[in-house]
């Protein structure tokens, strides 16, 4: 996890890796097919404990998004590139208009016993304060105000 | 100190400066609020030690408090790092009770119906 780190300016994409015991043409589905059944929810999302439901919309154009059981729904970007089983890439804006600043890349590579997945999220300091509130930034507003 | 972050113009002035270092004036015109208001909320800001204030020969510069971004970022590193452990479990038992199928009728997902927007 993690191995890369970037060590100058704080604005350096943020870069997260973990290994898979799985082909890359596995991996690649069960990231976007069974997004909604690994995603935690609960901590990272608008709606927390309301949200039960997110998903990737499998094409390019397609919505990364979270749907409450009362059916609203909160896009938190859309897929630019969807190229399996190499790659995934969206824009990332949860709760927040739509932003095209901010990206999430998602490669996967073949390595030893698996596949390595690592997720690069560029202009992440984009990230609004509006977002406060929601459960997603919810450790924003917790420690900027006590700052 | 809430308070700081409970007023939506505030929230947009730190948006702005997340995008750069900027002067009272030109928040002002990116803004629908006057300057004395726009001066208000960044004291506020200030006083919440979210916002710096810096001189430059005759212009005062606000920015964030670069604490603030240093803890955004390792915020977001660490929902990242929880999100792909959460998923490289999830792949261990999916792959583990596909083992334990095998031969059997894999379960199939229905796929997502496209969504009329």
């Amino acid at each position: 996890m993690g191995k890369e780190k970037e060590t100058n300016a704080t604005h350096a994409p943020i870069r997260q890796s973990v290994h898979v015991d799985c082909t890359r043409e596995d991996a690649f589905r069960l990231f976007t097919e069974g997004f909604g059944e690994w995603w935690p929810l609960a901590s990272s999302s608008v709606g927390g404990n309301d949200s039960k439901f997110c998903a990737i919309e499998p094409w390019v154009g397609g919505k990364v998004f979270e749907r409450t059981p009362s059916g609203e729904e909160h896009d938190w970007g859309s897929v630019t590139v969807w190229d399996p089983p190499d790659r995934i890439e969206f824009t990332w804006h949860p709760g927040e208009p739509e932003d095209h600043d901010q990206t999430v890349r998602v490669d996967f590579q073949v390595e030893a016993d698996g596949t390595r997945v690592t997720l690069t999220h560029r202009n992440w300091h984009g990230s609004g304060v509006a977002t406060c509130g929601s459960h997603f930034a919810r450790f924003v507003s917790e420690q900027l105000v006590v700052a | 100190m809430l308070g700081a972050l409970s007023d939506p113009t505030r929230q947009t002035v730190l948006d702005l400066l997340r995008q750069g270092p900027s002067t009272v004036g030109d928040l002002a015109n990116r803004l629908p609020v006057s300057r004395p208001a726009v001066s208000q909320h960044l004291n506020v800001l200030k006083s919440a030690d979210l916002v710096e204030e810096e001189r430059q020969g005759t212009r005062h510069y606000f920015r964030l408090n670069p604490k603030s971004l240093a803890e955004l970022r390792a915020h977001i590193d660490s929902m990242w790092r929880d999100a792909l452990n959460a998923f490289s479990d999830f792949a261990s038992k999916e792959m583990a009770d596909h083992g334990k199928r095998k031969g059997n009728k894999r379960n199939t997902r229905a796929n997502p119906a496209k969504r009329s927007r």
